[in-house]
């Protein structure tokens, strides 16, 4: 039963034609016409109800039937946008007629308002700390003027937003045990035209003249029949592979590892932190000339391969974004791996023995591989008894894959957000844990400072 | 939103903003409210007005098409049964029946926690009183008609004079 432009009469029409008959009836039954004038004014409700479900005669262009259908669409709002929040407006248009919207954010109790068709409706929705995810869905309908005709609700294309990890640096880098190419800003151990002074030396055939040293000519050739050269370290660049573990996705609140509801998109958890610190390394070692790849460990997206440059940056920021939770294969694939000689972060928390036995095998494999924790620093706890054993089981079991890490005698840093890492007692900490950076600038020398950084015995 | 009435929890209160409004809280407090003043006015000194109250407070608490009729048909029987022929309480009966049926017809199609805009509720009254600028003038020739064996005359110029209001008016309104 749709009339015109999409409106049908609702439950209110069946009210205003219901009292307005009884009203009819009962005054002239009675005898009483200012019964029947009760009435009246339900009459024209419900006579709009009638005329709206009377086809429109053939002639008639359908733009002066007097009900167009209404439009509706969601556009960002330019001026507003808090920390953490983004505001986005519901342009509603068409006949005169009131809207009635309907707005709810992911994990997010609905607003609805109902507003003049044309009038304002802004709704600020909290955005996702990293990642894709859908921020906003609306459902909207069009009133008449009289509440007694509505269209039919219908639902918007929901709003989803990318949201680019966050770009930080850190200064003091470990690099891998063996350096790469002849670029970049690193000081490799072979001869060539870097800037280090490697040592003062007579010259040869091969040697370039722009490399003598007058000076030291000077000095040592007092019978002038020998020429100097100043010999150089040459440059080279860093091979780093960054490795996501998106098997999981741990909130920081224990209570929503088992949800009873949608969590807020910008709840702090483990993935979003795992983007955080791969953006940080990976913006560091690209500012420092050397290239970068990225892959998952769970080889269920696809991989950046390894290259420098601002646009890698980009690259893998986006990538980083579009890397969800994925879960572990069931059946076993091939292994990711990693260019010759690179340094290889593993980003994961550490919650099954998959990342802890990879970590070995590159190592086997001459890699230097550093791991970098990731579970947020975890608070409150589960409502169901079975739901704290349950994620005492994971947390013990994680802390075991941590200890034979160290054993292994690798490092294993942590990039665990805001609070305390080491908030000692807590389970879910590591003790002797060092912080990202910090760990990064104590492990800068390649060999010899691994323990420091490896937490002590639990 | 500043100077807005709500019962909404401040979280909710902050995501939103559609300019000047109220909740629909409001709306079904004024719509309680106006039909136990309609109805009290007709069960004075009755004991058994709490349960015509009951039948209200469910009207406008429960989003279901029966009760509101209910409410309707109980004032608009009672007013037939109570009232004697030929009072002037068909003014504001006639109003308030009509502005009962307006809040009922929007609190029956709006999700129970849902904001008015102002604008929105203006534009609704105007609509009520624009009707109302008929159904007034038609009360008053109803009770002319009523006497209309004593002054046949009168009823007949108030009839041709409704006639005449209500053509004007339909033409003013359509041109506008």
């Amino acid at each position: 039963m749709s009339g015109k432009g999409g409106f049908r009469p609702g439950g209110q029409w069946s009210l205003a034609s219901i009292t307005m008959m009884v009203c009819v009836v009962v005054g002239l039954f009675m005898g009483r016409p200012d019964v029947v004038v009760l009435g009246l004014p339900l009459a024209f409700a419900a006579a709009s109800g009638w005329s709206a479900l009377r086809p429109p005669p053939a002639r008639q262009a359908p733009s002066s039937a007097g009900m167009e259908a209404t439009t509706f669409g969601i556009e960002p709002d330019p001026g507003e946008s808090d920390e953490g929040r983004r505001t986005f407006r519901v342009a509603s248009g068409g006949p005169s007629g009131i809207a009635l919207i309907q707005a709810a954010a992911a994990g997010g109790p609905a607003v609805s308002a109902l507003v003049l068709l044309g009038g304002p409706f802004a709704v600020s929705v909290p955005v996702p700390r990293s990642g894709r995810a859908r921020v906003l869905t609306v459902g909207a309908a069009a009133l008449t003027l009289d509440g007694v005709m509505r269209q039919e609700a219908r639902e918007l294309e929901p709003v989803r937003l990318t949201v680019l990890p966050r770009v930080r640096e850190a200064r003091l880098l470990p690099l891998p045990h063996r350096l790469q190419g002849r670029t970049g800003e690193h000081t490799s151990r072979s001869i060539g035209d870097g800037g280090e002074l490697r040592s003062i030396d007579e010259f040869r055939p091969g040697d370039q003249l722009r490399r003598i040293d007058w000076r030291a000519t000077a000095r040592q050739s007092a019978n002038e029949d020998r020429l100097f050269v100043r010999r150089s370290y040459a440059r080279s660049e860093a091979g780093i592979h960054l490795v996501l573990d998106t098997a999981h996705d741990y909130p920081a609140r224990l209570r929503a590892w088992f949800p009873l509801r949608t969590e807020p998109v910008n709840a702090l958890s483990s993935l979003h932190l795992a983007r955080e610190a791969a953006t940080l390394l990976a913006a560091s070692y690209l500012a420092a000339g050397d290239r970068v790849g990225l892959n998952d460990l769970s080889a269920r997206h696809w991989p950046v391969r390894a290259t420098g440059g601002h646009r890698q940056l980009e690259l893998i920021r986006t990538q980083l974004a579009l890397m969800t939770a994925s879960g572990r294969p069931e059946q076993s694939s091939r292994d990711p791996g990693a260019p010759a000689g690179s340094l290889i972060y593993v980003m994961s928390t550490f919650t099954d023995e998959e990342p802890a036995r990879l970590m070995r095998l590159w190592q086997a494999a001459g890699h230097r591989v550093i791991g970098v924790d990731i579970l947020p620093a975890l608070e409150g706890s589960a409502v169901s008894p079975s739901g704290r054993r349950a994620s005492r089981l994971v947390l013990l079991r994680r802390r075991e894959v941590m200890n034979a890490l160290a054993a292994s005698g690798m490092a294993v840093l942590g990039y665990r957000g805001g609070g305390s890492i080491d908030a000692g007692g807590a389970l879910d900490s590591i003790p002797g844990q060092l912080p990202l950076e910090t760990g990064l600038a104590s492990l800068r020398r390649p060999t010899g400072s691994y323990r420091s950084a490896v937490g002590g015995p639990v | 939103m500043s100077g807005r009435l709500s019962t909404r929890p401040p979280e909710a209160d902050r995501s939103l903003n559609i300019g000047p409004s109220f909740s629909a809280g409001w709306l079904r407090i004024f719509a309680f409210a106006l039909s136990a003043v309609l109805g009290l006015s007709l069960w004075q000194n009755t004991a058994l007005v709490l349960l015509p109250l009951a039948f209200f407070a469910a009207s406008v608490l429960v989003p279901f098409v029966l009760l509101p009729l209910g409410s309707l048909l109980l004032i608009v029987g009672s007013y037939a049964a109570i009232v004697p022929s030929g009072s002037w309480a068909v003014f504001p009966y006639a109003a308030g029946i009509h502005l009962l049926f307006v809040c009922y017809a929007l609190l029956l199609g709006i999700p129970r926690r849902t904001d008015l805009s102002t604008a929105a509720a203006l534009k609704f009254l105007v609509r009520a009183g624009k009707i109302q600028m008929l159904v007034q003038p038609a009360a008053a020739v109803a009770l002319l008609v009523q006497d209309a064996g004593t002054q046949p005359v009168l009823v007949t110029i108030a009839c041709i004079v409704l006639a005449a209001w209500t053509f004007w008016l339909v033409r003013t309104l359509r041109r506008s």
